[in-house]
């Protein structure tokens, strides 16, 4: 059997890129496996193959061939070139954004958002089935009418990132006080407006020396990146620093130098920073929206509210009590163990092979 | 506990077995800086109204100049048969470019201040002439 892999769009420090370079080497246990892409992949993406060399790959000697498709905010491309051929597909599913989120600050966005939950919802009777990376994601798609929806989190060898030899700190701020931490790219669904807010609180009444590194891509969703700029100035935070996207060497200095990751965002379909975060041995304040508190499990402040006074609150705990920290660390290392690459490698081919049975 | 502030919604807490203890905790030390006074009143909910003005802050022309900026990425999707693709390379590559020089100037004309958008198109276009004499030759 091949099964092969197919991204609407292939970027790098992207954890859909990143999910499928993972899969490739389990898939080949099943026989041969490439990744294609609909879109040019980019040039920093290794190995990746656009897909019109799929279609001109030669014909498999024999067996059936499977393709894994990758969700994306646009499908429609994707979904024409699968019409009327002959392969079964998995779609992979990494979670939709509410496009209620985008509304004001993209609305463009938004739309191709609405537009790409249709197009997921009308490839219900197309699929053999779903591997998902949480078990929100599997009811957002049992929602949609989805069937064989099994819940595999991403294969993520974080050994590779903590192994990263340390940088020369040239892409970091230079900080002389507590770290606060997130990592995702700018977009109204990571609500970096709500950190900004616990940060305010944080730094005005509770750790006045402390810092807020955001990092993550800023090219895209320019009116909300603006937004928050104009924010962050008007509230005179100097000590809010935005790094933009990160190699995975300046990640790690990132983590390394953190003392808290924070995480306020109002949906995540999984999240793997939180996880990257653990892997460091950084303790976790999060608010348990969408992915987010089955992400973290026990090993993180898991708030129940976005409130800022309440996210500086554990923000300023955890920075004070040591014993909090070590009974984190402790739990962290526990739920890492279940994230373990190996391990969900294991599950990944057992719901594979369940799924195509 | 004092809060004004539209109260944002979501799902409740997945994957928690059992509210934390130290979460009952956060929510009283919190109460108890409001009810101290320490804590400005109505302080989280003007947080919330702070930014939501400065978002609001936008003229129509810079909501035009984002829907035109997504038309290009969407008209920006060249795929091409082999014959073409070197072709359809090429168009990627400079609409890349002229991309990336139209988002810098929207966010330029977002700084609404005309020295400052002055000196950051001369920068944007000793950048462009500086790729375009890097270029490998199509």
């Amino acid at each position: 059997m091949e099964i092969h892999q197919v991204l609407v769009r292939a970027l790098p420090a992207n954890a859909v890129t990143k999910d499928a370079l993972a899969l490739r080497p389990l898939l080949r246990r099943f026989g041969p496996s490439e990744v294609f892409s609909f879109h040019r992949p980019d040039p920093g993406v290794p190995d990746v193959a656009p897909l019109g060399a799929y279609e001109r790959r030669p014909a498999p000697p024999s067996g059936e061939t499977v393709l894994v498709l990758h969700s994306w905010f646009d499908h429609a491309g994707v979904v024409r070139f699968l019409e009327g051929r002959p392969e079964r597909v998995l779609l992979r599913y990494h979670g939709g954004a509410q496009p209620e989120q985008f509304e004001r600050f993209d609305p463009r966005f938004a739309r191709t958002l609405r537009a790409a939950r249709e197009e997921i919802r009308g490839l219900r009777h197309r699929v053999d089935g779903v591997l998902t990376a949480s078990r929100h994601n599997a009811d957002e798609l049992r929602g949609l009418g989805f069937e064989r929806v099994a819940v595999v989190p991403p294969v993520e060898d974080m050994t590779a990132l903590t192994a990263e030899p340390p940088g020369d700190g040239s892409a970091l701020p230079a900080t002389d006080g507590p770290v606060v931490t997130f990592v995702g790219r700018l977009a109204p669904n990571k609500a970096h407006e709500l950190l900004i807010q616990a940060f305010h609180v944080l730094k005005t009444y509770l750790c006045p020396t402390a810092h807020l590194v955001l990092a993550g891509e800023r090219r895209f969703h320019a009116v909300y990146r603006l937004a928050l700029e104009r924010y962050v100035a008007e509230l005179a935070l100097p000590d809010v620093h935005f790094t933009g996207g990160l190699t995975n060497a300046a990640l790690a200095d990132l983590y390394r130098r953190s003392d808290v990751f924070l995480c306020m965002s109002r949906y995540e379909g999984f999240c793997v920073p939180l996880v990257e975060a653990m892997a460091f041995g950084v303790p976790v304040v999060a608010w348990g929206v969408t992915a987010v508190g089955e992400t973290v499990g026990d090993a993180g402040v898991v708030l129940d509210e976005p409130r800022p006074a309440l996210a500086a609150e554990a923000v300023a705990r955890v920075l004070a009590d040591a014993a909090l920290r070590a009974r984190l660390r402790a739990r962290a290392d526990a739920r890492l163990r279940e994230f373990d690459a190996a391990a969900v490698g294991r599950r990944m081919v057992a719901s594979i092979e369940a799924v195509l049975r | 506990m004092e809060h004004r502030g539209r109260p944002e919604t979501g799902s409740p807490v997945e994957g928690v077995t059992g509210a934390d203890p130290i979460l009952a905790e956060l929510h009283e030390a919190a109460a108890e800086r409001h009810r101290s006074g320490q804590y400005p009143a109505g302080m989280e909910a003007d947080l919330g109204d702070h930014f939501d003005a400065v978002a609001a802050r936008r003229s129509h022309r810079q909501v035009r100049l984002d829907l035109l900026l997504s038309s290009l990425d969407e008209a920006s999707r060249f795929d091409a048969d082999p014959p073409c693709e070197e072709l359809a390379r090429q168009l990627q590559a400079h609409t890349r470019v002229l991309r990336e020089l139209l988002a810098e100037l929207v966010d330029a004309l977002a700084a609404e201040r005309a020295d400052e958008l002055s000196a950051r198109v001369d920068l944007l276009l000793e950048q462009v002439a500086r790729r375009g004499a890097a270029a490998p030759p199509g």
